[in-house]
């Protein structure tokens, strides 16, 4: 036994494999864990990226939106999208939940808030989807000092008009289900030209 | 421990070290192991590039969405048409060297590229889209990034 073991000890050769593989075991995993961080650094580049896009969509959705609520307030008429007579929007439709009458009537204050989408705009092959709530409708403080309306010009009476507030809720979209929310609230005043 | 070693060398002389063979097995296998993480390696550094390039054309292109959407509606770079920016005078760093839109010792050329398209009344009237389009052409792959956003008329 003793001899036996005298022999094992001999071999130094063994000693030297042996730390070659644990070097190499080492070596090896610091390189996975070199490859896990790229993996991860690649889906955090193409998640920022698609987050982008979804964003950019959304926001889009926000600044398109008020031109055509504000027509229908000016105009006091229903509007027309994509396909219909006097459309304003070539690139725009309506969500199946709603056509140009039930759109009118929501603007209008007529009818009560639907939460289901209301305008979809085609971005970039995605579709965004803006609904529009009508929150409240306030009278402006005027600008005149005098009690006559109109008498210096365009918002200068004793109430500068009526302001309707509408809350905007729009939803982007991207490649691989990514998805961005902007909210924005949009305020219409009646009979004053200008903003969006 | 030092007695079995001085008692070994007694019952073989002089095999106290490695043996040719030993040290050749060892430098094949680690050697054949050294390759592989070299591989490991290499390819750690192709994604991480390619992890850049695509940081780099979406930040370049979220960049030059709003640079032109800050521009009044009626901006001549905001004519109806298609937009493929000389490198020159993109104001942007074409070939990662450090420097814009240079001319000396060359014109600057790179594998950056932006592209814009401008259509007007669409998708609603008095609204513009803008499209921008930055392409990354690499060695081995081409990498594009394409966002969009409606500018509005403001009165």
């Amino acid at each position: 036994m003793n001899t036996m073991n005298s022999h094992m000890q001999n071999e130094s050769g063994s000693v030297t494999i042996i730390a070659a593989v644990l070097i190499l075991v080492i070596v090896t995993l610091v390189g996975l864990s070199a490859m896990d961080t790229t993996t991860v650094e690649l889906q955090i580049a193409g998640n920022d990226q698609r987050s982008r896009i979804a964003f950019f969509n959304a926001d889009s959705g926000v600044y398109g939106t008020p031109k055509i609520i504000s027509r229908i307030v000016d105009t006091s008429d229903p509007v027309g999208l994509s396909g219909e007579t006097d459309s304003i929007a070539a690139g725009a439709t309506w969500d199946a939940s709603t056509d140009q009458d039930i759109f009118f009537n929501q603007v209008m204050g007529y009818d009560p808030h639907d939460p289901a989408p209301d305008v979809v705009l085609g971005q970039g092959g995605f579709s965004t989807q803006v609904d529009v709530e009508r929150v409240r409708s306030r009278i402006l403080a005027g600008g005149g000092a005098e009690f006559a309306s109109g008498s210096e010009g365009i918002g200068v009476g004793a109430s500068g008009g009526v302001a309707v507030y509408y809350e905007l809720d729009s939803w982007g979209q991207s490649t691989r289900r990514a998805a961005s929310n902007v909210i924005a609230d949009y305020r219409k005043v009646v009979g004053v030209p200008g903003g969006l | 421990m030092l007695s079995t070693i001085e008692h070994d060398s007694q019952f073989v002389k002089g095999n106290t070290g490695f043996t040719l063979i030993e040290v050749l097995i060892a430098m094949v296998i680690f050697s054949l192991g050294i390759l592989g993480v070299a591989a490991l390696q290499s390819r750690s550094i192709n994604g991480n590039t390619s992890a850049r390039g695509v940081t780099d054309i979406a930040l370049i292109a979220t960049d030059r969405l709003e640079m032109l959407r800050s521009l009044p509606y009626d901006d001549p770079a905001l004519a109806t048409g298609v937009y493929a920016l000389d490198p020159v005078t993109d104001r942007i760093d074409n070939n990662y060297n450090g420097m814009i839109d240079e001319t000396m010792p060359a014109n600057e050329t790179g594998p950056l590229t932006i592209q814009y398209t401008v259509t007007t009344d669409w998708p609603i009237e008095r609204t513009k889209t803008v499209t921008v389009t930055v392409t990354h052409d690499g060695a081995a792959v081409q990498k594009a990034v394409t966002m969009q956003q409606i500018i509005p008329l403001i009165l």
